[in-house]
């Protein structure tokens, strides 16, 4: 006993060296899948209100470009998309209605506060959390496009998953042809991404849009950009193409988000249990 | 003595703070993330309790992740660099200077030795933070490219810190 006890004090910076370093490791590979953990992000209210001290000041540098946009987007609702089904509810969030002429989606606005784009793993941090009805699993978009998808809320911040990171997943579509396959980014250029599983028979060219499909996801609305097809390369090799992708929303400088909240996501996912029940 | 923490845990802070909000920020490059908080560990004084330093490099990593949603990623890589820092420090500084306690600042030590010690340890650093960042070998190049640019832009961000606002602390 007298020695085991001289052994521990002769070692004890290593025994404090590999506990420590457990603790770390663990949370590392825990975070991997993620999580829970809202306390440990920087949607916390500590570092979220630190970041929004941080977003504040520094708003103003970029609010020319960001008037400019909002013109541009105004301009845009008033000439074609949405002529008769859009309405204004109040200025925080608003209904859009889709081709059904019923409401489908409801949209919050918010702001990015945090945002990184040069990791394996990016994450934006939002300034509206359960306080104001933002929920785990929502889509988030941006003027431009696809941004990514809440996966943590605290009450005044929300986490949101970037399209840059190896675990998003959305199914996207060339528009207008119903070819759908899976989007995937490669973890080096935040400008683009790559999509997978479509047959290399199917004609698809540079210069071509890609949008959300219908296809297993209750996230985001049909037909909200998520880039440009830069080029395809078919090898005879393999079955599906591979095919780079110009990313429309650009992560190094989003500002203002929208977040979607799926208004009938509790009724189709009472179905689909339902049906797995049976 | 007294004066001398207070003045390292305020200028820890104030590091923390310009690694979190500016540094962070920086939008070079996608081989360009250089992590200059590491000094903060790297001027703890030599002499000091090997748990006190290994604990320091496990909280401040932690305080870095917290702000940066990577969990445990800075925690682990920096406690790992306070245990190396210490069988380090024990083999390469005097005797003399080591019971001494003094802190290894530029001014402090001597210069080659200086540019030698921050190199080395912002190169291990960052060789292991990106390695469990990718946890792959499948971009071997691009990592070690990244790894390089790093280490090497932290080295000179380091250097310019120490040039800046080290030069009244050596009387102390």
């Amino acid at each position: 006993m007298q020695n085991f006890f001289l052994f521990l004090r002769k070692y004890y910076h290593l025994f404090l060296f590999i506990i420590l370093e457990l603790i770390a490791l663990t949370a590392l590979v825990k975070f991997n899948h993620y999580q829970n953990a809202v306390f440990y992000s920087t949607a916390n209210e500590v570092s979220g209100y630190l970041y929004q001290k941080k977003s504040d000041a520094l708003s103003y540098l970029s609010l020319k470009e960001e008037n400019k946009r909002l013109l541009n987007n105004t301009a845009v609702f008033m000439n074609d998309s949405l002529d008769n089904h859009f309405m204004m509810f109040g200025t925080d969030s608003f209904l859009m209605n889709d081709t059904m002429k019923r409401p489908w989606f409801s949209f919050y606005a918010a702001e990015v506060i945090n945002n990184t784009v040069h990791r394996k793993r990016n994450y934006l941090t939002i300034n509206k959390g359960f306080a104001h009805g933002i929920e785990k699993h929502m889509g988030v978009i941006s003027q431009d496009g696809v941004v990514g998808i809440v996966i943590d809320v605290s009450k005044n911040f929300a986490l949101v998953m970037s399209v840059l990171h190896d675990q998003f997943q959305v199914s996207p579509e060339i528009a207008g042809s119903n070819y759908f396959g899976k989007l995937k980014w490669d973890g080096m250029d935040p400008r683009m991404a790559n999509i997978d599983e479509i047959s290399r028979y199917y004609p698809v060219e540079k210069g071509q849009r890609v949008v959300t499909s219908n296809f297993g996801s209750t996230k985001f609305p049909r037909n909200i950009p998520i880039g440009i097809v830069e080029s395809v390369k078919k090898s005879t090799k393999k079955p599906f193409a591979t095919i780079r992708v110009k990313l429309a929303t650009d992560f190094g400088r989003v500002r203002s988000v929208y977040v979607i909240k799926n208004i009938f996501k509790q009724e189709l996912q009472q179905l689909e249990e339902r049906v797995e029940d049976e | 003595m007294n004066n001398i923490w207070i003045r390292t845990i305020f200028g820890g802070l104030l590091l923390l703070a310009f690694q979190i909000l500016v540094v962070n920020g920086l939008d070079i490059d996608a081989h360009i993330h250089p992590q200059i908080y590491i000094l903060l560990l790297l001027s703890l004084p030599v002499n000091l309790p090997h748990w006190i330093s290994i604990i320091t490099g496990f909280f401040v990593g932690y305080a870095v992740d917290w702000f940066s949603d990577t969990q445990g990623l800075h925690a682990a890589t920096l406690t790992m660099l306070a245990y190396i820092r210490y069988g380090y420090l024990k083999a390469a500084i005097d005797k003399d200077q080591y019971i001494e306690g003094i802190r290894p600042v530029y001014g402090n030590v001597e210069n080659v030795w200086y540019l030698v010690y921050v190199s080395i340890f912002s190169f291990i650093f960052h060789f292991i933070l990106f390695i469990l960042e990718d946890f792959t070998f499948n971009h071997f190049g691009d990592t070690l490219l990244k790894i390089l640019y790093s280490s090497s832009l932290s080295v000179l961000l380091i250097l310019l810190i120490q040039f800046t606002f080290n030069t009244k602390v050596n009387n102390d």
